[in-house]
């Protein structure tokens, strides 16, 4: 399959999702749209397994690494402080309005998310370490 | 900003001591950067990076363009070592 084949087919399955978005909206459907991303994804990966030309290289993953490494500080950075001025109204009590119980408990859930990103973080970091780490016994 | 992706870090090597001559070589064999980049299995644009000097390759990769030229790696990619002006 040619490149732009596969660029045409992502268009495609990206408006097919995009209806059955306004489809469930319309007609209550949370799971219709749920299976619809999941089976859109897998047809989208599906259709670059048939690719023949290079879309992706060594370049390209050097960017992704980079990006998503960027992305990972700047949303963590983000979501922490946010959680923790969620942590300071949830001590004030009423102090700022009526609303301060459920941003109390959207901040927890938010370091709750962040916590969950260090340690999938670290793990993954511990699994990149065995894989691409030294390994064995040192050469005295 | 350059790519370094051979092993190093960009705080360890100093960008822009990396220098190529992809773009002679391919001049001498008559090759598109299309042509060269479906030879050593990248994309055009990691071709056009490369020698505007913006990313370094892979030694993989830095191997396959010097076979696919017939010549050694160093008469392609040099490393500059001598003191910036």
């Amino acid at each position: 399959m040619k490149q732009y084949t596969y660029f045409l087919l992502l268009a495609i399955i990206a408006l097919l999702e995009i209806g059955i978005f306004f489809w469930s909206v319309e007609n209550l459907e949370p799971l219709l749209m749920t299976g619809a991303v999941i089976i859109g994804v897998l047809a989208a990966w599906i259709s670059r397994q048939m690719v023949d030309d290079v879309i992706t290289d060594e370049r390209s993953h050097l960017i992704i690494e980079k990006a998503s490494l960027r992305t990972l500080q700047v949303m963590g950075i983000t979501l922490f402080s946010y959680a923790l001025g969620g942590v300071v109204i949830s001590i004030g009590g009423d102090t700022f309005g009526p609303f301060s119980y459920q941003i109390a408990r959207f901040s927890f859930f938010l370091m709750f998310i962040v916590f969950l990103m260090i340690i999938v973080y670290v793990l993954f970091i511990s699994w990149y370490e065995r894989k691409y780490g030294a390994g064995g016994e040192d050469e005295e | 900003m350059s790519f370094s992706s051979v092993g190093t870090s960009e705080s360890m090597v100093p960008e822009g001591r990396m220098k190529n001559k992809v773009k002679v070589f391919r001049a001498m064999h008559d090759l598109t950067q299309e042509d060269l980049a479906r030879d050593v299995g990248v994309t055009r644009q990691t071709i056009l990076a490369i020698e505007k000097g913006r990313y370094d390759p892979s030694l993989e990769l830095a191997f396959k363009m010097a076979r696919r030229f017939r010549v050694t790696i160093e008469e392609i990619f040099v490393f500059d070592d001598s003191p910036h002006e």
